[in-house]
């Protein structure tokens, strides 16, 4: 399903409410980097990427919460930008999911405090 | 005016570098000529070697359509040319195209630069069209192709074949490059060393097929900078396999010194004639395929003076003894002639990072600021310089030259044996010129190859024509002539003190020898020759120095023998030593046997000694800093070893030092350089 909201995040096109905080950080990335005798870092920018990160929700519904467990390799993260603008990156799931409250709600099943660690793959060259 | 690369190196955070490396496989030597097309293309013009030449952009309604904006020409309308464009072979919309490709010679490989196919057969075997292009082996002189289309809606284009293959590696693919390039500066025993190119390259679609098609010194070029502003144009050669895993590519390729290697030195001893020296290098150069600054020499090898260069001297080695001579910069070094006189500055510049090229004003290509503030790594060397250095064979001293004719001196024995062999025995040092003999055959390489296996090594051959005697005044058995493909290579200038010759003196017999006027010296007039009293031998009444005949002699009958008294200018070749003034308790450096024997600097008869060469290179250790050192630094593409660095240091004064060795190293995305110098402009 397309990303359209943003109140969601989409990875590999499954939409997952949009962590609070979300914001991923932009970081340049550097290389051929060295301290001079002076101590002054010198080197390349050659280029950026989103800082890894980790998506925090307070409550997630099971079903949402099995498409984080189902991440298998590389996937692809859509989420709005601050301006507005669909993002999509290519990223790796860094951790297990952290599930920690088991809830049920109406019959459906909700956890609570749930945490995955995000790092960003793709690097930008502009 | 700073350069793109100037003020990105002034930054402490730069934009990133671009690196650029091409490597182009095809054989110029063959032709291709195409055939087979015309039944299974909807239109061509077969155009397919014209690689500057633009695909025309046709009517077509295939794919988008056309523009209405005039651009689009119709099919036929043009002549192929660079401006029309051409058609090449274009075939039905999702119909296969066939294409016959005839080489002059067996092709090893082709490329084909094709739009809208998705694969091309040949031989049975199926090559994927990736990125508008295939590339596979071929192994004939023809190669009967069916390309295949990528859909039912989309037409076969081909507009380009090539034989072999070509790569290009950008920063889209490169993993790491390293650039090593170097010199060598040392003051003592210089090297011509090599230079080095090594890649790995990560590709997303499968080139083995043209990686199996790079042979050994296929040219590779780099380059790296910024746009509009990248570095000169490096060459270098594939040596080795390059290898491919996992869809990396490695590339090990080395400048072109390598090309050196087999080059010999054939003319151990130059003629007086002042160009001959300057041939003698860019025969070298030439050789080993580079290109060689045409600018005229004049006005500085007026001087008579001769080299004396070791028969079968490697050209490497010869270069990097070149490149030590004409290091120097002070007149009391005197590259120059023995008077004193000036002293063009014969210097060599440096193309494919290493290998000199004949002939510029000046040895230093570039000048480059670093500040030291900037750099890491910073190192120190210091060498202890040598209290005096001495080499063997350094100082011709030679009585004779002062006396009377110089060359009417007896320095040896030679005996011929028609159909047996030669012999030559010296009693000292000398230089003379073996020719005009006929023994009733000519003296071939067999005869050189026993010489040289009685005598050892060669200390120094010149290469000397035979000459056939006139039958007209003379010897009756042929015609005059000169043997025009010298085949025997003269003498060697003993080594030491031989005995006498075992033979006796020859005498001539009526039978034996027509006459002597039968001799037509090589390249020499015959007024210039004489016999002696004894008619038994040419003396050469040259006023030249150096120039020394001679022995001469007819056998008439198998196994005769025949013996001469061999003269020539005998001299003595001494020891040198130069001491440094400042400290004479540094040591000594003994210099090891030497490619070259040394230049002969003119004399006046009146002298009894004569300076050749290599005693003038003693000095140069003491004139070269004995300081070195080595630091790395954000790195510049544009730098090559000999480069000039004023190296500001962090307490405010400027040191200007030579580039020795520059490694650039591109690594994930990123460039840094180590840079090692000797002090001092070199």
């Amino acid at each position: 399903m397309a990303l359209t909201n943003q109140n969601y995040i989409a990875i590999d096109d499954n939409l997952i409410y949009r962590p609070p905080g979300f914001a991923p950080q932009m970081q340049d990335i550097y290389a051929g980097e060295y301290t001079t005798c002076t101590g002054k870092i010198v080197g390349d920018r050659i280029g950026w990427k989103y800082a890894d990160t980790t998506l925090t929700w307070d409550a997630l519904p099971q079903s949402m919460v099995d498409y984080l467990i189902g991440m298998s390799g590389e996937c692809t993260l859509e989420f709005v930008a601050p301006d507005g603008t669909i993002t999509s990156e290519k990223v790796i799931r860094d951790s297990v999911v952290q599930l920690q409250n088991r809830n049920t709600i109406r019959g459906e099943v909700w956890w609570r405090n749930v945490s995955l660690e995000l790092r960003f793959i793709n690097a930008h060259n502009d | 005016m700073p350069t793109t690369i100037d003020r990105e190196n002034a930054k402490q955070i730069r934009q990133p570098m671009d690196v650029l490396i091409t490597m182009q496989v095809p054989d110029d030597d063959i032709t291709l000529s195409f055939s087979g097309y015309t039944s299974t293309s909807k239109v061509s013009d077969g155009r397919l070697t014209q690689p500057t030449w633009p695909m025309r952009r046709l009517a077509d309604l295939q794919g988008d359509g056309f523009a209405l904006s005039g651009s689009y020409a119709l099919y036929e309308s043009l002549t192929p040319s660079a401006t029309n464009g051409k058609l090449g072979v274009r075939g039905h919309v999702g119909q296969t195209v066939n294409l016959t490709v005839t080489g002059s010679q067996q092709m090893a490989g082709l490329t084909l630069l094709v739009t809208g196919a998705e694969s091309v057969t040949y031989n049975g075997y199926s090559h994927e069209v990736t990125s508008g292009r295939v590339s596979f082996l071929v192994g004939a002189t023809t190669a009967s192709l069916t390309l295949t289309p990528a859909s039912e809606e989309t037409r076969i284009e081909i507009s380009e074949v090539q034989t072999g293959a070509d790569i290009t590696i950008t920063n889209d693919n490169l993993i790491s490059c390293t650039v090593s390039l170097r010199s060598d500066l040392s003051p003592f025993d210089q090297t011509l060393p090599e230079s080095e190119l090594n890649i790995d390259a990560y590709f997303d679609e499968d080139v083995s097929e043209a990686v199996a098609m790079i042979p050994d010194d296929t040219p590779i070029y780099y380059q790296a900078g910024y746009d509009s502003d990248m570095s000169p144009l490096r060459s270098f050669y594939v040596a080795g396999q390059v290898t491919w895993a996992d869809n990396v590519m490695s590339i090990h390729a080395v400048d072109a010194v390598h090309f050196l290697d087999d080059i010999e030195v054939v003319a151990p001893i130059t003629e007086d004639d002042s160009d001959y020296f300057l041939f003698s290098v860019r025969y070298l150069i030439d050789r080993a395929g580079f290109a060689v600054d045409n600018r005229e020499y004049t006005g500085w090898w007026s001087k008579a003076q001769r080299w004396i260069i070791k028969e079968g001297t490697k050209a490497r080695d010869f270069i990097a003894f070149l490149n030590q001579c004409f290091n120097l910069t002070d007149e009391s070094c005197d590259l120059y002639d023995g008077s004193g006189e000036l002293k063009a500055p014969l210097q060599f510049s440096y193309v494919d990072a290493g290998v000199p090229t004949l002939i510029t004003d000046s040895r230093h290509k570039g000048d480059h600021d670093v500040s030291e503030g900037d750099c890491t790594d910073i190192k120190r060397n210091i060498e202890r310089i040598p209290g005096s250095v001495s080499a063997e064979h350094v100082r011709i001293t030679n009585p004779a030259m002062s006396t009377g004719d110089p060359y009417a001196q007896k320095v040896g024995s030679a005996t011929f044996i028609k159909n047996v062999g030669t012999s030559l025995s010296f009693d000292k040092y000398a230089f003379f010129w073996l020719t005009g003999l006929y023994l009733g055959e000519n003296i071939d390489n067999d005869v050189a190859k026993k010489l040289e296996s009685k005598y050892g090594t060669v200390f120094g051959l010149y290469k000397v024509m035979p000459v056939v005697p006139g039958g007209s005044n003379g010897y009756t058995g042929g015609t005059p002539a000169y043997i025009t493909d010298p085949q025997f290579v003269g003498y060697k200038l003993a080594k030491g003190e031989i005995p006498q010759s075992e033979f006796g003196r020859y005498k001539p017999k009526p039978d034996d020898v027509t006459t002597y006027s039968s001799f037509v010296p090589w390249s020499q007039s015959y007024d210039g020759w004489r016999y002696d009293s004894n008619a038994s031998h040419l003396i050469r009444n040259a006023t030249q120095m150096w120039n020394i005949l001679t022995a001469a002699g007819v056998i008439a009958s198998d196994a005769q023998t025949i013996d001469l008294d061999i003269y020539g200018c005998a001299f003595n070749l001494e020891a040198d030593t130069y001491t440094n003034t400042i400290d004479e308790k540094g040591g000594t450096y003994v210099y090891g046997e030497l490619p070259v024997i040394g230049r002969i600097a003119a004399k006046t008869a009146a002298d009894t000694d004569a300076l050749i060469y290599p005693n003038r290179m003693l000095s140069v250790g003491m004139y070269r800093s004995p300081i070195t050192g080595s630091f790395t630094w954000k790195g510049d593409p544009r730098m090559q070893p000999r480069d000039i660095i004023h190296f500001h240091r962090l307490d405010g004064t400027v040191e200007d030092v030579t580039i020795e060795t520059i490694t650039l190293k591109h690594e994930g995305g990123g460039t840094t350089a180590e840079i090692t110098y000797r002090k001092g402009v070199i």
